[in-house]
């Protein structure tokens, strides 16, 4: 059977595998700040100026410029910009042209608000690899109540065209939640009318306030509810003939029985991926907060391998790493332990969300 | 003969690959994987006096018939030169076609 788009064997995926099994870094993520213009009720990252200077303030683009020459001497080529907006970090423009000039592959997320004629012009005379554009609804009122934006949605839209405009490669990411559920079929509506791909998540991470609360009261989609999402995103996504060709493979791994799953990270986290948060600690990914080591005080390169050694104690569930929806699973160390609080923790919200996912599968493929 | 400055040649994970960096990345987004070889060509070519020099090269460091080094050498530095990112090379100007 041929692979299926997200399964594609390319060279960048063959890369990425040598770095892993070579434990070398090669992908990154640097957020740059938590600073951000919209309020977004889910935002886990957002924090106020005088709360960031209480923090200890911003790192200097020098300061990344440094770190960015230290990550070169490593082997990393991949890197995602981030934030809160990484488009609001002073001195954006010259910490972006620095990392290119070094060498990085660059890929922006921003909220896509701030784009104007001037931004285009600057991403068109050296362009990254993509600008990954959140999209949180399909109108002006969604931005209000979810981001207390008024505008943002047209401003987006408006950010998308220019960069379009300018041959620029965008992506649409969204999120699916209750206040944007109906919604969805509008945003990939929206991306085939800008000629842009998109992506809907339809697994949130519980959100930092709402850990105690029923999953009813939680401002993310019921188990169920995602799972179908999920699969309706995949449908979205992919032509018909394909989407078959999907649901029958994902049958056939939980079908055959999935082989044991290691109980450590699975992914390419604290393997060949790194993520350093605006107040400069390394971790392994944007979710996991241990281990964490503080890299502009130590270097790169001791404290990748710190964070590498320290990664390989974590351990997940023996249980999930025998069940048999494992291969449908959306669990992790780091989802485990903030849906349950421990790493090894089985997390009920993903364990009904896969049960769900393999009873569509089975109704998908029958129809 | 010179390599365009706004490509940058990296090793990473045993691979080696051409990075397009400022006005380059509007021709080119993403990178242009080389093989061993390739690579060893790309690094000869703002040090090395012509052609022929690349060639002496690449069979001091390869064991590669002569007329197969050169045919490769001249072939893959034309679909870098059409492309301007070798630039500057005399025995491409004079065109392909003579080659």
């Amino acid at each position: 059977m041929e692979p299926l788009p997200m399964e594609t064997n390319t060279v960048e995926k063959m890369m990425l595998r040598r770095a892993a099994s070579a434990q070398r870094p090669i992908n990154g993520s640097l957020e740059l700040l938590p600073l951000c213009n919209m309020r977004c009720d889910m935002c886990y990252v957002r924090l106020s100026r005088s709360e960031t200077e209480k923090k200890g303030g911003l790192r200097t683009a020098d300061e990344w410029i440094r770190l960015g020459r230290e990550m070169q001497i490593a082997g990393v080529l991949f890197l995602l910009l981030t934030g809160g907006e990484p488009l609001l970090f002073p001195e954006f423009r010259r910490l972006y042209t620095e990392l290119k000039r070094m060498g990085m592959i660059l890929t922006i997320n921003t909220n896509g608000t701030l784009l104007n004629e001037e931004w285009a012009d600057f991403f068109e005379s050296d362009r990254p690899r993509r600008i990954n554009i959140t999209l949180y609804g399909a109108d002006d009122r969604a931005y209000e109540e979810l981001c207390h934006y008024l505008g943002g949605f047209e401003k987006t839209i408006y950010g998308i065209r220019l960069l379009k405009e300018r041959g620029i490669d965008v992506k649409i990411n969204g999120s699916v939640t209750k206040s944007n559920q109906n919604d969805m079929k509008k945003i990939y509506d929206i991306g085939r009318a800008l000629g842009v791909p998109v992506h809907m998540d339809t697994y949130m991470l519980p959100g930092l306030h709402e850990r105690s609360l029923p999953f009813e009261q939680q401002s993310r989609l019921a188990p169920e509810e995602a799972a179908a999402a999920e699969l309706e995103t995949i449908r979205s996504e992919l032509l018909p003939e394909l989407f078959q060709e999907y649901i029958e493979q994902k049958l056939m791994q939980i079908e055959k029985g999935a082989p044991v799953y290691p109980v450590g990270i699975t992914c390419m986290a604290g393997n060949c991926s790194f993520a350093v948060n605006w107040q400069g600690e390394m971790r392994p990914c944007v979710t996991l907060e241990e281990p964490s080591v503080p890299v502009f005080e130590t270097g790169f390169e001791a404290a990748w391998k710190k964070m590498v050694k320290e990664a390989k104690l974590l351990k997940g569930s023996e249980t999930c790493s025998k069940c048999s929806l494992r291969p449908i699973c959306k669990t992790c160390v780091a989802s485990a332990w903030l849906e349950t609080g421990a790493y090894d923790g089985v997390p009920e919200y993903l364990c009904r969300y896969a049960r769900e996912y393999r009873r569509l599968l089975c109704e998908a493929k029958n129809i | 003969m010179k390599t365009n400055s706004e490509y940058m040649l990296r090793e990473i994970a045993g691979e080696a690959v051409l990075i397009p960096t400022g006005s380059a990345s509007q021709q080119l987004n993403g990178m242009i994987r080389l093989t061993d070889t390739a690579a060893f060509i790309w690094k000869q070519v703002d040090t090395a006096v012509d052609l022929e020099e690349i060639v002496a090269r690449v069979r001091d460091e390869f064991d590669v018939d002569e007329e197969i080094a050169r045919r490769d050498i001249y072939g893959f530095l034309h679909e870098l030169y059409i492309r301007d990112i070798v630039q500057d090379i005399p025995e491409m100007d004079q065109g392909a076609d003579n080659l």
